[in-house]
């Protein structure tokens, strides 16, 4: 089974590189990788390290990006924010697949009136604007990185929920599946054994795109103050901190902004690639 | 009746219920939050008579169980009163009616900006699939749909108000105000807007009605503009209402970047001053609003491809 | 002998995929004359459908015509630039294809889209266009025309679909009509009428119809000649009379023997042995010699040329020379 699974990773990843698209993205996302799994090594100096010596200079060979208002370096900063955004898009990510493919499979599977409420409360989560009602549950559930990466997922799923349910209808026909509830299989097992298995690729591909939207609505959340909390090198806040300086030092702003630009440039690359390979029809 | 009008005003009926239960969920987290009821209606601290208050106390059924409470609140919100701000000890209503026509023109100009200059760029780049013009647009709408708004904006103030200064920062004193804001939100939209174009385009290309369209002799430009298009335009168009309460997301990042004074803004400033009246206020105006983009965006869908007009069991 | 309608010359039509070369139309050649019916007739994959498209020039992508002529009326078809060819489709020569679920515009009623070709080609006012479509759903057997017109694709049963396909294809009276497999998809009742109906219009228009099919059945009951058509290549050519009495191509007799009505064994249905051939990679010599049974050395290493073995009666095989 291993082996199965490692066989079709190194031919997705093939495929992978043959577009030149996705490529792009595979590379851009693993440089990021890089950075973040290296940060202690790569980044001189810690991110909190403060030397009020040397505040808000310009790009040097000290200071790659510059220093901020503290005195921090600014590219250790933003090194070390790889790591925030890896870790928050991949949690908020995870997060909201598992509610969203859990609801999305009971909807689809079922049927009926469980699909009714369940589809009723997606349409409804799905049509309010995002970044408000993370607003809002943040106003309630109080500031921090953590509640934001909870705000964020919990307005999130359904983009999980509608295409896993459209998934799981078309397959919930098919002959397999009537042969299995024929003998008697119970529908936990028939929805773990066949049905999820091929739903897993579609997910794959909605999980890689929504990696993007979670990281530009968390860093957008922590923009805003409602996020991570200083020291924490965000890119989102670093960026925020920078607009008081913005004209005497616009390196503080400038820098983190490019490297969430290309983080989400490079998931939303591969993502496009992974959907090329995996369910070409998938609409987002 | 014809099976369209069926279509919409079963469309409508369905959102009057949706938008009633919209303000049971608000009072029910009203309800929840912590202090007395009335301090939402009549600000902490105001000098008010004790006849006011009693007064007051009648008008919003506090004295009333807690049901009977929510059709009085029901009645004066239906009615555009919200309280009073906590802050400002003006009525809410005034704050929103103030700012809601600000919030609209940068969100409108924005919409149709971004799907005016987007389908033709999502058309451009269909027609010219696998050649230099359809990846030049692939590559600049990826990299602008990976851009975070409140970034792009602070560039393009840093650039066109700082370096070049030749438009206005913050604020909406002149009418060049709007320019930065809008281009802000429409940019990254736009980019989207333009690619689901050319999916849509290029698989409707791909369909039999198409080939059917060519082997009668049609000229190519009634078959891609009136036939392929016709058909690709109808996902996008029903986008166009579905995405607006979603563009509101943005257009509150942009408010608080540019200083826009819009409900965004209010909503920020009222978050963080905890001036919950307003705060639940706009929720409210929000969430009927996305109601009735929701509703729109059903009937031009219907409007838009007769195949959706029909009712289980018809062909 | 009259000048044939349409005369195909040595046809060539590949398709450059990324797994290779897909050789579908490999050197065809034929006349069709005015006012009968040719049937092509092969397996699925043997490139019947690549060359109707390639007639009306609608190969889509990744083909290509690479050489040959196609001679209609006295005009090389493929010398045609593509606004002049495009006066041809819809007006001279026409084609039905297979599917008609998804072969007519959802968002177009069925009247406006049959009226199309009439406001294109003659440049007929959309009043008198709309009339003429009328006219043409009750020629195509569909009851209350003037109401039909107004129903939309999605309203109309797969048989009423194509029915639309007709209408639409023959408003321009056109002399030469391709049917790509037109009964395929249709029920079984309804076939046998749609049949009927396209066979009266030719009697009534003297319009030459190209019929491409599996169902060796059908060739049998409306064809005037066939050819039969494997790996990209015509095998056998000739009166339908003569190839039934007398099918030399061993291709064309284990097709004959796959036939269920008139075989002499009851039972186990008759399958031609072997697999369809690779068109990216056929086999050297005679396409069909891996499957033939009749096959000597000559066949493996030459590829025979189709020839006139009896009066009009032409087969490509070593075994008839």
């Amino acid at each position: 089974m291993l082996m199965d699974a490692l066989a079709r990773l190194s031919e997705w990843i093939q495929l992978i590189l043959q577009n030149k698209y996705s490529r792009a993205g595979f590379f851009i996302i693993l440089f990021i990788v890089i950075l973040a799994i290296g940060a202690p090594i790569i980044a001189p100096k810690h991110y909190a390290e403060v030397d009020l010596n040397n505040r808000l200079r310009p790009p040097s060979l000290q200071h790659l990006f510059g220093t901020d208002e503290l005195g921090r370096d600014v590219f250790s900063r933003v090194v070390y924010g790889a790591r925030i955004a890896l870790w928050v898009g991949i949690l908020v990510v995870t997060i909201e697949a598992a509610i969203g493919v859990t609801l999305g499979m009971l909807a689809g599977y079922y049927g009926g009136k469980i699909d009714k409420i369940i589809s009723a409360i997606t349409d409804m989560v799905w049509a309010f604007p995002p970044l408000v009602l993370a607003l809002g549950v943040v106003t309630l559930i109080g500031p921090g990185l953590v509640n934001v990466v909870t705000a964020v997922a919990i307005v999130s799923w359904p983009t999980f929920t509608r295409i896993v349910r459209a998934k799981v209808q078309s397959l919930v026909n098919r002959e397999f599946v009537l042969a299995a509830r024929a003998i008697g299989e119970s529908d936990l097992s028939i929805m773990l054994r066949y049905i999820l298995p091929n739903v897993v690729p579609t997910i794959i591909v909605i999980a890689t795109l929504s990696i993007p939207s979670a990281i530009l609505s968390t860093t957008a959340l922590s923009f805003l103050g409602f996020g991570a909390q200083p020291p924490t090198p965000d890119w989102g806040a670093m960026v925020s901190d920078g607009m008081s300086q913005l004209t005497r030092a616009p390196w503080i702003s400038s820098f983190p902004g490019i490297f969430i630009v290309i983080t989400c440039l490079g998931f939303n690359l591969l993502g496009d690639g992974l959907r090329d390979i995996l369910d070409p029809k998938l609409k987002m | 009746m014809s099976a369209l009008l069926r279509y919409v005003v079963k469309k409508i009926l369905i959102g009057i219920p949706v938008i009633f239960l919209v303000t049971v969920i608000l009072f029910v987290i009203m309800q929840l939050m912590p202090g007395d009821p009335i301090d939402l209606i009549l600000p902490p601290g105001s000098r008010v008579s004790k006849e006011r208050i009693q007064e007051i106390k009648r008008s919003w059924g506090l004295d009333k169980p807690i049901f009977i409470q929510y059709f009085y609140w029901l009645s004066h919100i239906l009615r555009g009163d919200f309280g009073y701000s906590f802050v400002t000890k003006l009525p809410v209503s005034d704050l929103l009616y103030a700012r809601i026509p600000y919030t609209l023109e940068l969100m409108l100009t924005s919409e149709v900006l971004a799907f005016l200059l987007g389908i033709p760029l999502g058309v451009i780049a269909a027609l010219h699939r696998a050649r230099l013009t359809d990846s030049l647009i692939m590559v600049s709408t990826a990299v602008l749909w990976s851009t975070p708004g409140y970034w792009l904006g602070i560039m393009l103030m840093l650039a066109f108000g700082f370096y070049l200064r030749i438009l206005p920062i913050s604020g909406a004193f002149s009418p060049a105000s709007i320019v930065l804001p809008v281009t802000t939100l429409t940019l990254p939209y736009l980019a989207m807007v333009a690619r689901l174009m050319r999916t849509e385009m290029l698989e409707v290309l791909n369909e039999d009605y198409i080939r059917t369209a060519w082997a009668k002799g049609l000229p190519s430009r009634r078959v891609v503009l009136r036939h392929a298009l016709r058909n690709a335009l109808i996902p996008v168009t029903i986008l166009f209402f579905l995405d607006l309460p979603w563009l509101l997301g943005g257009a509150v990042v942009v408010e608080i970047v540019f200083a826009w004074p819009g409900m965004g803004t209010l909503l920020y400033d009222s978050i963080i001053r905890q001036d919950y009246p307003v705060v639940m206020a706009i929720i409210f105006i929000i969430a009927v609003l996305t109601v009735i983009c929701n509703t729109l965006g059903d009937i031009v869908s219907a409007i838009l491809d007769p195949r959706i007009r029909l009712e289980k069991g018809e062909y | 002998m009259t000048e044939p309608l349409l005369r195909v010359v040595d046809l060539k039509t590949y398709y450059k995929t990324s797994a290779g070369l897909v050789r579908a139309v490999d050197g065809v050649s034929f006349e069709v004359y005015e006012d009968e019916t040719f049937c092509v007739v092969g397996e699925s994959g043997c490139g019947k459908s690549t060359l109707a498209l390639s007639i009306i020039r609608l190969v889509p992508y990744p083909g290509e015509i690479v050489d040959g002529k196609i001679i209609y009326r006295g005009i090389d078809l493929l010398k045609l630039p593509e606004s002049e060819m495009r006066k041809i489709r819809g007006k001279e020569i026409a084609m039905i294809f297979q599917n008609p679920m998804n072969s007519l515009n959802p968002v177009f009623t069925i009247g406006f889209q049959i009226a199309e070709a009439p406001i294109i080609h003659f440049n007929m006012d959309s009043k008198r266009a709309w009339r003429k479509a009328i006219e043409l759903i009750a020629k195509v057997r569909m009851s209350d025309p003037d109401v039909r017109a107004r129903n939309y694709p999605h309203e109309l049963s797969g048989g009423m679909r194509q029915r639309t396909m007709i209408a639409m294809m023959i408003s321009c009276g056109p002399k030469l009509l391709l049917a790509d497999e037109p009964t395929t998809s249709v029920d079984v009742t309804v076939q046998a009428q749609l049949l009927k109906l396209l066979m009266d219009i030719k009697k009534e228009r003297r319009m030459s119809i190209i019929l491409i099919t599996h169902n060796f059945g059908l060739v049998a009951e409306v064809c005037n000649r066939v050819a039969v058509m494997y790996a990209g290549k015509i095998v056998e050519l000739g009166p339908v009379r003569e190839i039934f009495r007398n099918p030399m191509h061993p291709y064309t007799r284990g097709l004959m023997k796959c036939l269920p009505i008139g075989t002499k064994r009851k039972g186990q249905l008759y399958t031609i042995p072997g697999q369809p051939p690779n068109l990216i990679n056929p086999p050297p010599g005679c396409r069909f010699h891996p499957r033939c049974p009749y096959r000597t050395e000559k066949c493996r290493k030459e590829d025979p040329p189709l020839t006139e073995v009896e009066p009009s009666h032409y087969v490509a095989c070593h075994l008839h020379r």
